[in-house]
């Protein structure tokens, strides 16, 4: 009797130790989140530098439409962050530039960007307007996601300048191969709206820029160069004139 | 018509395997479980510790082994243990290599340790154990440090500290075919 007994208490503790009051039990894999493991999948494919595949699993969370993806903000910010790898876009490397480049210049702060795409081409462009896309369609956005979207915005100017305007960029310089006259300024907004793409990018930079709540840091520095030199009327837009004013002046 | 007897071999046939099946799903959905210590034996063995399960041990990987612990009780006063991550070793040199803290070298040290898992831990686990009770004291310092995403860099560390106490109990019933563990 007392061995019966004694089953019947050791089998209620071995239930209650198996189930638990805790995060972890037995039945705790059986909640897995699969979307959990997806992002995750994408993230390490992003570390290893298989955007393509890191972006084809997120747009199977997020979809295609950059103006309203069905994922939440962070997720979102992940495939932003697939785009602009494949658009070439290390921060890392990114760093060391803003750090070492003479701030008080515009052609300075462009160089440090510049210097990281001296042969940018279109599938680059494309790219990075769909990271930027991305990036200024968070409902609610950090300052992180602020700052990742001014760096991002100013790299698709530098890509977007250096792919219709400029035939590339200088090595260890930046400057550009190629200095357009306005009317190669203005066919090339006829062709591929590069000004209004430019004027669009810029404004982006500016409300990243005010979203990140930094200031003197060495790429805010970078960015706020290019940004007050090119925009010479300070009216937030850019006009075929300035965009050509200043890349003739680098 | 004879009616089938519902005996207790049936019925531990059917929660093993009720408890196999659940325990095979979940595997196979979830992460890496999360443990609190890996001694070095069962490192070494592998998988294969849970089927022993004889020593200190135990108290992490299937109390249930310490029905099978013969002989007087053992234990050990401190029971050191140290763990490094093989890419963590490469990079603490070029932590130690670094000259001050330059934001650029900094950054070019992390760049190439993107995706890299970084592990390093120490732990002293002080036991007592014997057939069919154990108890123990861990005190444990583990850190993880994964660089992420190069296109919009984060930089996780996870510290943790544990000290806790543990006391883990078996007994074997039905001729020790049935040997349900507890532990705390």
């Amino acid at each position: 009797m007392i061995r019966r007994w004694l089953t019947v208490v050791w089998a209620g503790a071995l239930a209650a130790a198996l189930l638990g009051c805790g995060d972890a039990n037995l039945f705790d894999g059986l909640s897995e989140d699969t979307s959990a493991a997806r992002v995750e999948a994408a993230k390490i494919a992003i570390d290893d530098g298989r955007f393509s595949e890191a972006i084809a699993i997120l747009e199977g969370l997020c979809g295609a439409d950059t103006a309203a993806p069905t994922c939440d903000d962070e997720t979102a910010t992940l495939l932003a962050a697939a785009y602009a790898g494949r658009g070439g876009l290390n921060t890392f490397d990114l760093i060391p530039n803003v750090v070492n480049t003479n701030s008080g210049s515009a052609a300075g702060g462009f160089a440090s960007f510049s210097t990281l795409f001296l042969a940018p081409t279109a599938d680059q462009k494309n790219d990075m307007h769909v990271a930027v896309a991305i990036l200024s369609n968070l409902s609610n956005p950090s300052s992180d996601q602020s700052l990742q979207l001014a760096i991002v915005a100013m790299t698709d100017i530098v890509i977007t300048l250096g792919v219709d305007l400029t035939g590339g960029f200088q090595p260890n310089t930046g400057l550009p191969n190629n200095r357009p006259d306005l009317s190669t300024v203005q066919s090339a907004e006829t062709a591929d709206q590069t000004v209004t793409r430019t004027s669009e990018d810029l404004a982006l930079v500016v409300q990243g820029v005010n979203g990140t709540g930094l200031v003197n840091e060495d790429v805010i520095d970078d960015i706020n160069q290019v940004r007050s030199t090119m925009d010479v009327n300070h009216d937030g837009t850019v006009s075929p004139a300035e965009v050509q004013a200043f890349v003739f002046n680098l | 018509m004879r009616t089938p007897r519902v005996t207790l071999r049936w019925l531990w046939a059917a929660a093993m395997s009720v408890i196999v099946a659940l325990g095979s799903f979940g595997s196979a959905l979830a992460e890496e479980y999360p443990g609190l210590f890996r001694g070095v034996r069962p490192l070494g063995m592998g998988g294969a510790f849970f089927t022993v399960s004889n020593d200190e041990n135990a108290l992490f990987y299937n109390p249930a082994g310490l029905d099978a612990v013969k002989g007087p009780a053992r234990g050990t006063i401190l029971n050191p243990y140290a763990a490094v991550s093989e890419h963590s070793l490469g990079l603490y040199r070029e932590i130690a290599d670094l000259e001050g803290t330059d934001e650029a070298q900094v950054a070019e040290l992390l760049n190439r340790h993107v995706g890299e898992h970084q592990h390093s831990e120490a732990a002293l686990f002080p036991n007592v154990y014997m057939h069919d009770f154990a108890i123990g004291v861990l005190g444990r310092a583990a850190l993880d440090l994964d660089v992420r995403n190069p296109a919009d860099p984060e930089v996780a560390t996870d510290a943790k500290v544990d000290v806790a106490g543990l006391v883990g109990v078996a007994h074997g019933f039905w001729k020790r075919r049935f040997r349900p563990p507890i532990s705390w």
